[in-house]
Formats: structure tokens, sequence, C-alpha cells
């Protein structure tokens, strides 16, 4: 060991010294587990878990959702999820109009209609109101999309370190394309944001690429900073091949699986994988050109209640 | 929404946190850079590491599972944080200047809070955990080739700072050669 790196460990182990250990309870960490149920990303789980209560009617580990008939309306109440964290999340702190234009942009794009919103802060609240048999589609308008290029290749900290069966490598959807966990040799997806932290679509339509009611997907040009976003990403991993770079996009319950990139994305153009029915990769198109107004506004849980009368 | 709590917590995994929680967060707080950060890190690895417990408890090293998830998660962590620029380190209380050279010191450490998270995590590895290329490699997920690559850099980039006493024992260092110059 040189005198540089001797110095270095000196340092480090002074730096560490520095810091009170917290102590680590085993009981909230095992409660706290039980309680996520699942997890991969910090918003992934609001996701999965509304992919879920949408097959199971039941509600998930991140959202309460208990559907209501409330004489034809429902409120969807959007509020700051804050399981988990040892410590709060930072507040949201938006900007209330921007936020209820977005919705309201979101919801005519949908064709939803008798829509009221209301934002609240302090703390942050976001009310939708509408009928309640659109109550599956209400609960999306808030729901961010998020842009990710993921590497297939690396061990994840999200599943074990042997290889996954073939059995477990899907997760079921409901809603869109079975979401993949894994890679073609069965190793857990690692995914990694962008280095912009958001990649934004310029173009998003669906297109048909077969006569089955599934098989519409999502054609997507990236911006000029996404694409670029994507090209140094895939540089800061010179050691993978390019097949094994994926662009995931997650939506709302939806998610652009393994839409493998097989090239350099130089032209920021790609399509996801087939899947979709016609109005699922419409209204996906719709989220990813109007993604959120707000970094913050990740992570929402969503309660669905029946609309107070009067 | 009603969540049901565990009925009890296995022994072995509460004694694992009992005697590796201290470790593992001494680690996290070297990446992370603040404390709650190390600490939200630290709570999800064991969480995850909670799922797996029976598979986890009978491998050989645990700890280096747990590792294994802390620094990934510590790595997309500060990913995902990207634009936002690591703030210095927030230490727990005014503390005696111990070191003797904390102009030195707060140097390095700034300088590690400037490097990539992968960059950073590796550093951390090698010469805080004193884990070798191999097990770095195993720890993120990347070949052995790039642990070194990502040392090589990240001490360059500390050699400017430190200035080592013994230059001889560097004559290829670019920014050491330039600083003799300087002072020749």
């Amino acid at each position: 060991m040189t005198t540089i790196e001797e110095k270095l460990t000196a340092i480090l182990t002074d730096e560490a010294d520095r810091h009170d250990v917290p102590a680590f309870s085993a009981h909230a960490i095992a409660q706290s587990a039980v309680a996520k149920g699942f997890w991969r990303r910090r918003h992934v789980p609001l996701i999965a878990a509304i992919g879920l209560a949408g097959a199971t009617g039941a509600g998930g580990a991140v959202v309460a959702a208990a559907g209501h008939d409330g004489g034809g309306r429902v409120t969807v109440t959007f509020q700051q999820d804050t399981t988990g964290w040892v410590h709060p999340p930072p507040p949201i702190t938006v900007d209330s109009a921007v936020v209820r234009d977005w919705v309201l942009r979101r919801a005519h794009a949908e064709g939803l209609t008798g829509i009221d919103v209301t934002v609240r802060q302090d703390p942050f609240a976001l009310v939708v109101t509408g009928r309640a048999a659109d109550a599956t589609r209400l609960r999306m308008l808030g729901t961010t999309t998020d842009v990710l290029f993921a590497e297939a290749r690396s061990v994840s900290s999200e599943t074990d370190d042997h290889l996954l069966a073939e059995s477990r490598c899907v997760q079921k959807s409901d809603i869109g394309p079975d979401q993949p966990l894994c890679d073609r040799n069965g190793h857990g997806y690692t995914f990694v944001i962008s280095h912009d932290g958001r990649a934004r679509a310029v173009s998003a339509h669906a297109v048909r690429r077969g006569p089955g009611v599934r098989d519409w997907a999502v054609a997507v040009r990236f911006d000029a900073a996404g694409a670029e976003a994507y090209r140094r990403q895939a540089e800061d991993r010179p050691d993978q091949s390019t097949a094994d770079q994926r662009i995931t996009v997650e939506a709302g319950p939806f998610h652009l699986g393994d839409p493998v990139i097989s090239q350099p994305l130089t032209d920021g153009v790609f399509e996801s994988a087939t899947g979709f029915t016609r109005q699922q990769a419409q209204d996906l198109a719709v989220d990813l050109l109007d993604p959120s107004p707000e970094d913050g506004l990740l992570l929402l849980t969503a309660t669905v209640t029946p609309a107070a009368h009067g | 929404m009603k969540r049901r709590p565990p009925p009890t917590v296995e022994p072995g995994f509460a004694e694992f946190v009992a005697a590796r929680s201290a470790a593992l967060f001494r680690t996290a707080v070297l990446i992370a850079g603040d404390r709650h950060t190390a600490e939200d890190l630290v709570q999800s690895a064991l969480e995850r590491t909670y799922r797996h417990w029976g598979r986890v408890s009978a491998m050989d090293a645990p700890e280096a599972y747990v590792r294994r998830i802390l620094a990934n998660l510590a790595v997309d962590h500060f990913r995902a944080a990207g634009r936002r620029p690591l703030e210095l380190l927030d230490h727990d209380a005014a503390v005696p200047d111990v070191y003797p050279d904390l102009d030195e010191h707060d140097a390095v450490i700034r300088v590690l809070r400037e490097l990539p998270p992968r960059m950073r995590a590796v550093l951390v590895l090698r010469y805080f955990d004193d884990l070798t290329e191999v097990q770095i490699a195993e720890v993120l997920g990347i070949t052995v080739g790039t642990v070194k690559s990502q040392a090589s850099r990240a001490l360059a980039k500390l050699r400017e700072v430190m200035d080592p006493p013994d230059h001889a024992r560097a004559p290829e260092d670019p920014a050491r050669s330039a600083k003799e110059q300087r002072t020749a």
C-alpha cells in the first residue's frame, strides 16, 4: 500500500469515527419489511401496489384504495407517502396552479369529464373528484411518469445473488406487458436513473404491431437532452454491451418492460414492447408527453373515497 | 391501512443487526456523506436482508450479501439524485480537532464527495472496508478491471490534494510532476 493509500485509509477511518452510530432495531426493521411487502425502487412500490390492487381488489401495500359508489362520484386524494422512511422526506412544496392545470390537462387528454381539482398545501394533498365509473383512471391522474435507463447485467440489489428461476423473473401485470425482473441469463435488473434524472419525450403515440387486442406498443422520441443522457449512460458502462442496456418507463401502472435497445440511441427514438391495448398505449403516450410538473410528486399515495355531497 | 407486525424477529437476525449494523453504518456514512441518508440506506438494506433472512443466514458471509445491497442502494440513490450536489459532511456535533492535518482531511473528504457515486463506493470499500478488488467487483456487480480503473482515477484526483511526502514512490503521477515543476 502506498503512502497515499495509507493516508486515505486513516482519513476514512477518522471520518467514520466522527459520526455517532445510531441504534438499529431489528424488530422495527422486520416490521417495516413486512409492511412494505415488496420493493424495488422508491416509487416502484407505488406502481406495483396499484397493479396489485387492481388485480386482487384489495388495497396494496402502499396505496390504500377503497372503491365506493358514493352516489356516482368519488374523490381521490393524493398525499405524500412517508412509509418506511427513517426520517420523513422533505415536504412537497408545489405551485398549486401548475399542479391543478397538469391534472386537468391529463384528464382532458384522456377524455375524462366532470373533474374537480383542488390542491391543498401543508400538508400537501391533491384532491380529484370525478365519476365513480372512472375511479381507476382518476387514480392515475396524480401519478407521474419516469423514464429510466436500466442495466440488466449487474447483480441486482433487489434479488438474491443466485440466478432466479424463469418463473420468478416476470411480474404478472393485468395492465400492459408483464414486467421483466431479470435479464436473459436470470440476473435481476439493477435500475439506474438517467444522468439528468428525467428524459422527456417530444413525441409519443400508440402504434399497432399485430392483429390482437394487446398488440399495441408505444413509439417514443426523446428530446435532445434525453438522447444525450442515454448516450452518456451507455458510455458509463463501457464493459457492458448495448444489448444489455434497456430503457424502461414507469408511469402509473404501466411499465414498458424489455424494450431492448440493440443499438446506440443516437436519434433518441425507441419503441416499447407490445402487450398494451389501444387505450393503454394511448394513455401511456399521454403520460409520457406530460410526465409531471414537479419532481416531488413521485411519492404520492392515492386514497379513493365517496365524494362528499353538497 | 392496518398492518400486521411480525410476531417475532428471528434471533439470528436480531443478533446480526446488533453485531453488524454499526459497521454497515460506518461504510454507508462514508459513501453517502451524511448520517441521515446513511441511516436510511442501512435501514433499507437490512429490511431487504430480513426478507431473505432464511437463506442469507445460511450463507458463509451474510455480511457480504448485506454490504452488496447497501453499496448498490447507495449508488442507485446518488444516481437518482444526480442533479443535486452532495453537501459537505453533516457531523453530529462539534468535535475536538483530533486529526493533525484538518486542511488535508477536509480537502480529501471534499474530493471524495465530488466523485461519481460508484467511484466513491470503490474507494470506501477498498480503503475503509479493506475488500479486495475481486470482492469489490462482486459487491458492485462490475468487472475487476472497472474496479481498478475507477480506483486509479479516484486516487489520481486525491493525489492532487494529498501531496504525499514520498514523491519518489509515484513518479508517474502527472499532477505531482506538475506540482514539482512549479516548486522547482
